[in-house]
């Protein structure tokens, strides 16, 4: 796997876990069900699948929760950033779009879990909205000191 | 219990709270350190004085993602449900993500910030090809499963699942 070139790197927001994705992910998705709600602690997950043999943890590595029989979420022990989804026994690792260094590099296709999606996050346009320097002000961000990973 | 009183937690239920005084606006926030914290396109937060804020079950792991304050979540499962600033007049507030709330369907935002960094494909979501959950996979994997998370609502006694590989 080391001396294969990844298509896309991705990590969590301390930088302790990091990954490479060696391949273009196929139907990536956003899931709106309970589960995937809870586990985000926001309206939908949106992930993007990978078989596993295109895929590896470069650095550090995840901790696991179970959410079900059929759910394995990786996720950082340190920063909690929720990294990854996985159905045990299945070769596909089902990682979080947002955690990649250029997410905009991933778009999903379809939506799933319908049955307990919120609608307004569907219609996020519709809402009232700032940049961070509009709504905090310039010397917020002036002041602020990101200890995010910077990868 | 008036009708300020919310529950809820993690995944896990390792997490739990109560609320019981009225919870600020809902903002939805797009910026990038937001996006990295939870592992999602934006957070949904609120936020409330800690005077009507304690945990009930579990105390969360943190995390300083900035000079400004830490991110608090689940070590069990890692469920990012709260933020709390480190300094200056923001320390009398407890934030809370909306979706570790029992009852998400309440929690809804009026505002949204962090626009400068919003994920391009949102605003296309009314369109995109939708599906109820398994649908797609034949069998069903939903109803086929056995659910581990916390319920949305108080359990005595309630112990996280373990992790079995």
């Amino acid at each position: 796997m080391t001396d294969r070139k990844p298509l896309m790197t991705g990590g969590c927001q301390c930088g302790a876990v990091r990954y490479a994705v060696y391949v273009e992910p196929k139907s990536p998705s956003v899931c709106h069900c309970r589960m995937c709600q809870r586990a985000m602690a926001g309206p939908f997950l949106a992930s993007a699948p990978v078989a596993s043999d295109d895929f590896a943890w470069t650095k550090g590595r995840p901790k696991t929760y179970a959410s079900s029989t059929k759910g394995h979420r990786d996720f950082c022990a340190d920063c909690g950033t929720q990294l990854a989804f996985r159905t045990p026994g299945s070769a596909t690792v089902d990682i979080t779009i947002a955690t990649l260094d250029d997410p905009s590099k991933v778009k999903p296709v379809r939506q799933i879990g319908m049955e307990s999606h919120l609608a307004w996050a569907l219609e996020l346009k519709t809402l009232p909205g700032k940049t961070t320097e509009e709504n905090a002000g310039p010397e917020f961000l002036r002041d602020l000191v990101s200890y995010q990973d910077k990868a | 219990m008036t009708t300020d009183h919310k529950t809820g937690g993690c995944q896990c239920g390792a997490l739990r709270f109560e609320t019981t005084l009225p919870l600020d606006a809902v903002y939805v926030c797009h910026c990038r350190m937001c996006q990295k914290s939870v592992g999602g396109p934006f957070a949904v937060f609120t936020k409330l004085p800690l005077a009507g804020f304690r945990w009930t079950s579990g105390q969360p792991a943190e995390w300083a993602s900035s000079s400004l304050g830490f991110r608090q979540f689940c070590g069990t499962c890692g469920t990012p449900v709260g933020y709390r600033y480190q300094a200056g007049e923001e320390t009398k507030d407890q934030y809370l993500t909306g979706g570790s709330f029992d009852d998400f369907q309440s929690i809804v935002p009026t505002v949204q910030m962090g626009l400068e960094s919003k994920t391009h494909w949102l605003d296309g979501l009314p369109r995109m090809q939708r599906q109820d959950f398994g649908a797609d996979v034949p069998g069903t994997i939903y109803n086929t499963l056995t659910n581990y998370q916390h319920p949305d609502r108080e359990v005595d006694g309630w112990t996280p699942r373990p992790l079995g590989e």
